[in-house]
């Protein structure tokens, strides 16, 4: 399918500078929000191949533990959390455009989706949080 | 005391004159009840009558006067120049379009693509009689309220010139015209939902939009594009799931 019409020839033609993206804050932090899926990616990936090492016996695990206390791995663990965390801000903080629902005669604003997103976010991470320090539960 | 004075660096461009785009100074009388198209207004009565720009209504109300000021999508019978001054003002023709001349840009791309999403209501009723008396089509005030934020438009085109994805990707619908056709889709009284989806939910309809968001921003009716396109795409992964789970029934 083709939308649109054909610049006429006289026109002079738009060009798209590279760093366009720099021009203006919002655009930047598009872009950094964009990049932020490959760090999360990335991460994830790292974690899954780490994984076999873990349970591989005691002396590969006890190498799992030592690559994973190494400067690097947590410095790039802080910033792919940060990352996801910024991510994880702008989906939720979306769902007001995302979503709209209409109870009886009226519109909820789509600031009350955003905050029952941001509350439902806070309460999720913190039962994960209790569950994982909880010695009988999470070990 | 004497006057404050302004000054204006505008965009210029003369086919046939002018090889690529130049810019041109201009020192203009501050005043504080002025807004940018009255500065302009000033040049090409006082200074320059070549200099060439689209305005008509005066009021925010045309969108004709579309322009960037200071690197931002703007009407410029809204932007006051107290909010520069003393800083220069930088005009220039809308980003993403070709420019035609000075501040004139190319707007038959968008012209063309909103005609391709038919907004307006569509109605088996209609097709058959013309519309007249006897045509009457009530609508709650919550049915209204449904679309009515995005029957807003008035096809400025500055959520265009703030779109990187319309000035990278010349085939992308772009926002107002998604917007258009999310109005007429919510419509209670339309039914022409069908005819307007295999381009809305095409890949140079709203999966082409990567949700910049900016579109939102610029606009001076709030219109919210970026919403109209988002919702969208989720009430057409809806129809999509649907299509697989009720086969027989009708989406």
């Amino acid at each position: 399918m083709h939308t649109g019409a054909a610049p006429r020839a006289s026109a002079y033609p738009w060009r798209m500078r590279a760093n366009w993206w720099l021009k203006n804050p919002r655009y930047s932090l598009y872009m950094l929000r964009e990049l932020s899926a490959v760090f999360a990616a990335v991460w994830v990936v790292l974690f899954l191949m780490q994984v076999p090492q873990m349970a591989g016996g005691p002396e590969a695990n006890m190498m799992w533990r030592d690559s994973v206390r190494s400067p690097g791995w947590i410095i790039f663990s802080l910033v792919s959390l940060a990352f996801v965390l910024y991510h994880a801000w702008t989906a939720f903080t979306s769902v007001g455009a995302l979503v709209y629902l209409r109870v009886g005669k009226t519109a909820t604003p789509g600031s009350a989706l955003n905050a029952s997103m941001i509350i439902a976010w806070v309460v999720v991470t913190l039962v994960i949080a209790v569950i994982l320090v909880s010695p009988t539960v999470g070990g | 005391m004497a006057q404050e004075m302004l000054r204006m660096v505008v965009t210029r461009y003369r086919p046939g004159e002018d090889r690529q785009p130049v810019t041109q100074s201009f020192s203009v009388p501050y005043n504080e009840d002025w807004v940018v198209l009255d500065a302009l207004q000033y040049v090409k009565d006082h200074i320059d009558g070549t200099l060439s720009f689209r305005w008509s209504c005066h009021m925010g109300v045309c969108g004709s006067c579309g322009m960037m000021v200071n690197g931002t999508p703007k009407l410029t019978c809204a932007a006051f120049l107290r909010d520069y001054y003393p800083a220069e003002v930088r005009v220039e023709p809308l980003a993403n379009f070709p420019i035609l001349r000075d501040l004139v840009v190319d707007m038959d791309d968008f012209m063309h693509k909103l005609q391709e999403v038919k907004p307006y209501i569509i109605r088996e009723d209609l097709a058959s009689a013309p519309i007249g008396f006897g045509h009457e089509f009530r609508q709650l005030p919550e049915q209204v309220d449904d679309y009515k934020q995005f029957g807003m438009c008035i096809n400025c085109m500055l959520c265009y010139a703030a779109c990187p994805v319309y000035g990278m990707e010349k085939r992308f619908l772009g926002p107002a015209a998604i917007a258009l056709a999310h109005r007429y889709n919510m419509d209670s009284r339309d039914e022409g939902r069908d005819q307007r989806m295999p381009l809305v939910a095409s890949s140079e309809g709203i999966w082409e939009c990567t949700f910049v968001g900016e579109c939102s921003v610029v606009c001076p009716k709030n219109v919210d594009p970026a919403a109209a396109i988002q919702r969208t795409k989720l009430a057409t992964t809806s129809d999509f799931f649907r299509s697989f789970l009720l086969p027989w029934g009708r989406r």
